[in-house]
């Protein structure tokens, strides 16, 4: 049941809503709890009692690791045996089969080796993402951050919250925890900026996103068949299709969660402003950025084995070597583990390998960089330099976005490959476009809603949201923006007859 | 936005609003729908639109299901043979839900004697919240048909229209792809492939409101090995059995029917094609349309228009299945 479908929309959240207004503020957190439980059943059926069992021993292992806390050994064994079995089951469910899928392919060179054969392993729905929030809490216990909850309901709740259950956003117990039971009750202005969080949400997924995954899934399944300009045309629309997507369902997410009164982590903040790769990913898939900065490269910055390093590195080959060094150790498991979380494939590892390599290449290149300012007197922060960095960065993006989604590392590389032959720029106005499945209405309506989507994050650039301005217009305006939004995704909406369901990019790593 | 400085009379004004342009964008849309009748953007809507604009009280047969259903029957040969007034209110992939909406679209203005229903619906097996996502979603354009022809601002900005000919629901297909697969293909078994749960309820609505209306119901199965085997007849056989209805699969008489794989498919044994068609609707005519006693109304003055198409329709169809079986492959 994804976010965007109506038995969500119609059905499932008016009903919970309802429910939860209707009961004693104290007991709304079990209503939130139960109705999380339910969704996730009917997303993944029996596979809930696995879920309910996994936050039993997070929550077991949360009281456990605290009153440890006098003694450092045994709360660092239970610490590290938690989070290992966490990884543990993540890595069973999602890349056993891949690690055995590696181990036929390089065993097969053998004519002896018969093929293990390949598991029947049922996935739970948000794997992913609950675990990396368990992982979180108990490294937060641990660290003496925050105290064990004594409420499993409340553990449960933080892990399971229904919103969150498909896409994220990866919260930190101190996020939401304390706003999940407090029970807020259903405010006439949650509803009304809950509702339009989810239209807007709507608009980018069902207006822009489901259309251009017509032409996606055309030039991606078919690439042999496509080179040069056409292949570029593939990582555009992929990336755009991405965004409108993954953007699309949290707003819808974060408008169901204010509903309730809570207010989650936002998870984009406008990222193709961005003038670098690094500044891409803190501002794209940002609770996942946070969860990797928390958990992953401070811990591995601050180690024993990095801090050793860097005092070594330094005296022999001074600060310059020693910090790429240092920067090369913290990042490499940083960008591994973000390209493996998305998935068990080779195109999602090099997808992380990629980004490794822009992220190390800006930091070798930071002398340079200063020096070539100081040399030619140029001004970094002019609007013509600005603008050369966005839209190098767009390059990185674009690139990275067509390997991460090729039909594997192969299929990714051929494409990248085919874009340098017969480029023809001719074929995006000589009717080639139109033979993808879409007509010259829908690529119409495609650039109008990017634009409109370009024009709110102009807005929230300049730190003035779309909310704020509105509020500041008669009501005519107001309600004329509204009905706009509402009839913009009735009538121009990617569903129904002629179109395919398009299921939840993100709702899949 | 503080909704709390809004006050109750501006809030009541929006959704009144809301409410009018939805009813008024509906009924533009519907109108729009029925005037425009291009299938290009309609596609699967235009069965409906079509159905909804065919003169009250005047069919007799209706038959409904999904693309099975109107490649196996064509109206104008029962027209021809026996003068009773079919019409195929088929839909490509039809769903039980979109089955039961159609019966209930047909009901607002035919009283039809029998309904005949293709099965591969029952077959369907959509997950269930996605069937459930799709009975909201009709119910929600039954009451608001701007949400099923939503599409159709793009054929406003078309300069010529796209209409197939119909022949009362049943297209002419000449397409021939041969099938190659075994003639037995549905072998023996005393297994019964399973039917949804969601698809019997909706199965039991369809018979109950057509037993309420005096319609009787009667299933059968069109000749197809991409899409029949003995686990589907089983379960088929039990249903029917079970809602004491009468049930011939096609299937088991392919070659009573003369049907010639190598001519008579249009798509490797999926679907027929209009000689497929012709076959089985003279041996739907012979076992099941002249038991029914219903009154041959071609000189009736009501179905005078049914004459005139019939005519067009015995050319077109003619040279077609003239040109398919006769064509040296």
């Amino acid at each position: 049941m994804g976010y965007n479908t109506l038995p969500y929309l119609a059905v499932f959240l008016p009903l919970v809503v309802i429910i939860y207004q209707l009961t004693a503020s104290r007991y709304r957190k079990y209503v939130l709890l139960v109705a999380s439980w339910v969704y996730f059943y009917l997303c993944s059926r029996v596979l809930v009692f696995y879920f309910i069992i996994l936050t039993v021993l997070v929550w077991l292992a949360g009281m456990g690791i605290e009153r440890l806390a006098g003694r450092k050994k045994a709360q660092k064994l239970l610490t590290y045996v938690s989070v290992g079995g966490l990884f543990g089951q993540l890595l069973y469910l999602k890349y056993f089969n891949f690690f055995l899928g590696v181990i036929n392919l390089i065993m097969s060179r053998h004519t002896s080796w018969t093929a293990i054969p390949y598991l029947n392993i049922l996935v739970p729905i948000g794997v992913s993402y609950y675990t990396l929030e368990a992982v979180g809490y108990l490294l937060e216990i641990y660290w003496g951050r925050v105290g064990a909850d004594r409420s499993f309901a409340t553990v449960s709740l933080f892990l399971g919250f229904f919103p969150q259950t498909m896409e994220g956003p990866i919260a930190r117990y101190q996020d939401t925890a304390e706003q999940l039971k407090a029970g807020h009750p259903v405010t006439e202005q949650h509803v009304f900026d809950g509702i339009t969080r989810i239209l807007w949400g709507l608009m980018k997924k069902v207006v822009i996103a489901d259309r251009l995954s017509v032409v996606v899934t055309e030039l991606f399944n078919n690439h042999a068949k496509y080179d040069g300009v056409m292949i570029a045309v593939a990582a555009v629309s992929y990336t755009m299709q991405l965004y409108m997507e993954f953007s699309g369902v949290i707003d819808i997410i974060l408008g169901s969660a204010l509903l309730f009164g809570v207010e989650l982590p936002e998870n984009f903040r406008q990222p193709f402003f961005s003038q670098s790769a690094s500044e891409f990913w803190r501002r794209w898939h940002i609770s996942l950025g946070v969860w990797l900065k928390t958990y992953v490269f401070y811990p591995v910055t601050t180690s024993e084995l990095t801090m050793k390093w860097n005092r070594k590195a330094r005296k022999k080959y001074g600060k310059y070597v020693a910090k790429i060094g240092t920067s090369f150790l913290a990042l490499t498991p940083v960008w591994l583990f973000n390209g493996l979380w998305h998935g068990a494939n080779f195109n999602y590892i090099f997808y992380g390998i990629y980004y490794l390599f822009f992220l190390m290449l800006e930091v070798i290149l930071e002398p340079a960089k200063k020096k070539f300012y100081a040399v030619t007197k140029a001004d970094p922060k002019s609007k013509g330099w600005t603008l050369f960095r966005i839209l190098r960065t767009w390059l990185i993006i674009f690139t990275g976005e067509l390997f991460f989604r090729a039909n594997g590392f192969t299929a990714g590389r051929q494409m990248f490959a085919s874009m340098f032959h017969n480029f023809g720029l001719h074929r995006l106005w000589d009717g080639t476009l139109l033979k993808f499945g879409l007509d010259r209405a829908d690529w119409a309506v495609i650039a109008a809603g990017i634009a409109v989507v370009f024009i709110s994050d102009v807005l929230h650039e300049k730190g003035i949201s779309f909310k704020a301005f509105l509020a500041k217009r008669s009501f005519v305006v107001r309600y004329l923006a509204l009905y706009a939004l509402i009839f913009g995704i009735i009538i121009f909406g990617a569903y129904g007859s002629g179109y395919q369901k398009v299921d939840l990019i993100y709702a899949g790593f | 936005m503080d909704i709390r400085k809004i006050s109750l009379r501006e809030k009541t004004g929006f959704f009144l609003i809301l409410i009018l342009l939805l009813v008024l964008g509906s009924r533009a849309a519907l109108g729009y729908a029925r005037k425009c009748r291009d299938s290009t953007y309609l596609k699967r809507n235009g069965a409906l639109i079509q159905m909804q604009e065919e003169p009250a009280d005047t069919v007799k047969v209706l038959v409904l299901g999904d693309s099975l259903s109107y490649t196996t029957v064509s109206p104008m040969k029962v027209w021809k043979d026996l003068g009773i007034p079919v019409y195929t209110a088929g839909q490509s992939g039809q769903t039980m839900n979109e089955m039961y909406n159609m019966l209930l679209t047909a009901l607002d203005t035919q009283h039809p004697d029998v309904i005949l229903m293709e099965t591969h619906s029952l077959l369907r097996s959509a997950k269930d919240l996605d069937e459930i996502q799709n009975i909201i979603a009709s119910r929600a354009a039954s009451v608001l048909p701007i949400f099923q022809y939503h599409n159709l601002w793009k054929n406003m900005l078309k300069s010529s229209n796209q209409n197939v000919m119909h022949f009362e629901g049943f297209t002419i297909r000449a397409g021939v792809k041969a099938y190659t697969g075994p003639e037995d293909y549905m072998g023996i078994s005393d297994q019964k492939a399973d039917i949804t749960q969601l698809n019997l309820l909706l199965f039991d609505k369809v018979v109950e409101r057509c037993q309420k209306e005096g319609i009787r119901v009667i299933l059968y199965s069109a000749p197809s090995p991409k899409n029949y085997t003995m686990e589907k007849h089983n379960a088929l056989q039990a249903l029917a059995d079970k809602h004491q209805l009468t049930y011939i699969d096609l299937n088991e008489h392919v070659s009573d029917m003369g049907i010639n794989w190598q001519t008579d498919t249009l798509d490797e044994g999926d679907h027929l094609n209009i000689s497929g068609a012709d076959k089985t609707t003279a041996y739907l005519e012979e076992h099941i349309l002249k038991n029914l006693n219903l009154p041959d109304e071609r000189d009736n003055k009501t179905y005078q228009s049914w004459n005139r198409e019939e005519m067009i329709y015995e050319q077109a169809a003619g040279e077609t299945i003239a040109a398919i079986r006769y064509t040296k492959r």
